[in-house]
């Protein structure tokens, strides 16, 4: 009886017929003398029986598997597999993209400013040019002389099409919108754009984009591999705080189910994320944190994780429809330390 | 191939959800999210498992997704909701009244999702030791020893319900 407990962890087995030869042996052997395990291993028989007849056998419906196959492959126009992992691959060219992106805009901006200045040296410089040669022509010029206006036209051509000197640059007041800036210009403004005009809104600051700081650490938000231990994902650069702080970000499509320790990520497509079919997870630095979070600068949501768990999920249900581009979504604990990266819609 | 797929596996896996959440028209719903998010999935699918395994990756994660959304909106079947089942949106040839069914089921859903997911392949689903332990990606070892657990959890469940 003392390795009673054993043999009672044995009657699954012994039902399902997983028990090894010498473990089999023993527990027949055992079972002889028990009658306790006897008596269990009858009740769990009589349980198993019950879980056999509570499962219900249904009809598969009539449409199902031409509505699912209308949905995947014959559908007309295929659902395109968004290109986040590509996108998240390449955050860093994504934000080079940025910096082109607001270059851009600032010298439209530029441009407006100097729409005005610019033809009115050009024309009088050609006026210039072109009354030379009849200048030259009345006052019949040597070869050389021609040769030498030849010369001075040629520099003050490339002089006008070089940037004039005279034209002064005005760099975009911090408070400009851009967006509307652009709408003048003819200019579509891409959502990234836009949403970096709407930050800039919010935060009454010039778009930039974040840097990593003491107190506005760069979390690189990646996408979670399941073979790839999270560790690995961990944002090596983030200083290690005293408050709570994000250990780990990551999204897909993806069910942890409440057992976190067994939390496991599938994706129907290693690496992907779908539509606006996705989650974003935070791991928090410590469990019973209050967060909260913005995107693109408007408060989206609070969150207060469990006293046992440093795990929060964002549902695409509590993210708003996100077009492509680049988004910000900030998390803030309640220390008010802004955690920031970057999300790719 | 996808095809194939879909219209071999369509039945089990409505099956499997219908009895994972008891509610028909749910399980529908819920069948074809799993095979679109196969089918977006599919092009990397290299076969390390089996279809069946993969699937029934893709569907316990689905129907557990389900519920949790539904626990977020405080909409989470509750007990009682199970079992006062109507055959609202269960036709009628479907439900079949026992009440030891709807014991059993009753207290299957208040077992932690390991043992669910554990439980259902092996009992439901008919999932051989290895089947389960690839499906849930755990050790064999750990599948005998889970559904030990499991049962004596659920044993102890109906015992006081009844």
């Amino acid at each position: 009886m003392k390795n009673h407990r054993k043999f009672e962890e044995l009657i699954q087995g012994y039902i399902d017929n997983a028990l090894g030869d010498k473990e089999l042996k023993a527990f027949k052997k055992h079972l002889e003398s028990c009658k306790e395990c006897a008596k269990k291993l009858e009740e769990r028989k009589e349980l198993l029986g019950k879980i056999h007849s509570s499962k219900e056998e249904i009809q598969c419906p009539d449409n199902l598997i031409d509505n699912i196959l209308k949905n995947t492959t014959r559908k007309e126009t295929p659902e395109i597999i968004s290109t986040f992992q590509i996108r998240w691959k390449y955050l860093a060219v994504s934000a080079a993209a940025v910096i082109i992106v607001v270059s851009t805009v600032l010298l439209n901006i530029e441009e407006i400013d100097r729409v005005a200045p610019v033809p009115e040296p050009k024309k009088a410089l050609e006026k210039t040019i072109s009354e030379a040669p009849e200048t030259a022509k009345s006052e019949e010029l040597s070869s050389v002389d021609k040769k030498n206006e030849e010369e001075k036209k040629e520099t003050a051509l490339r002089a006008v099409s070089k940037e004039p000197e005279q034209v002064k640059f005005v760099l975009p007041d911090k408070k400009t919108d851009f967006t509307s800036a652009r709408k003048d210009k003819g200019y579509s403004p891409s959502e990234s754009t836009r949403n970096y005009a709407a930050r800039e809104k919010i935060e009454g600051q010039a778009p930039s984009i974040p840097e990593k700081s003491e107190s506005r650490p760069l979390v690189k938000m990646d996408m979670y591999k399941p073979n790839a231990t999270r560790a690995a994902s961990t944002d090596s650069e983030t200083e290690e705080p005293s408050h709570s702080y994000i250990e780990d970000a990551f999204t897909g499509i993806i069910d942890s189910g409440h057992d976190f320790e067994e939390t496991r990520f599938v994706f129907p497509e290693e690496g992907s994320v779908v539509g606006n079919n996705f989650e974003i997870v935070l791991i928090l630095g410590k469990p019973g944190e209050e967060i909260e979070i913005s995107l693109d600068g408007e408060k989206i949501t609070n969150y207060t994780t469990e006293e046992n768990s440093n795990i929060i999920f964002i549902g695409s249900d509590s993210i708003p429809p996100l077009e492509e581009g680049l988004h910000f979504l900030s998390v803030k604990t309640k220390e008010e330390k802004n955690i920031t990266f970057f999300k790719e819609g | 191939m996808f095809e194939k797929i879909v219209k071999k596996n369509t039945p089990r896996i409505h099956s499997m959800i219908y009895n994972m959440t008891n509610d028909y028209e749910i399980a529908k719903e819920l069948t074809q999210e799993v095979f679109m998010n196969a089918w977006r999935g599919f092009g990397s699918f290299r076969g390390d498992s089996s279809v069946y395994t993969w699937l029934y990756r893709i569907a316990l994660n689905t129907v557990f997704k389900y519920r949790r959304k539904q626990a977020r909106e405080n909409k989470k079947i509750s007990i009682d909701d199970i079992k006062n089942l109507s055959s609202e949106n269960n036709p009628e040839k479907y439900v079949v009244e026992k009440s030891d069914r709807r014991l059993i089921k009753k207290s299957i859903h208040q077992l932690p999702r390991k043992y669910q997911e554990v439980l259902l392949l092996r009992y439901y689903e008919d999932c051989d030791y290895s089947t389960i332990a690839r499906t849930l990606e755990i050790p064999i070892g750990t599948v005998r020893s889970r559904l030990h657990r499991t049962l004596t959890k659920l044993g102890e469940l109906v015992k006081e319900q009844t």
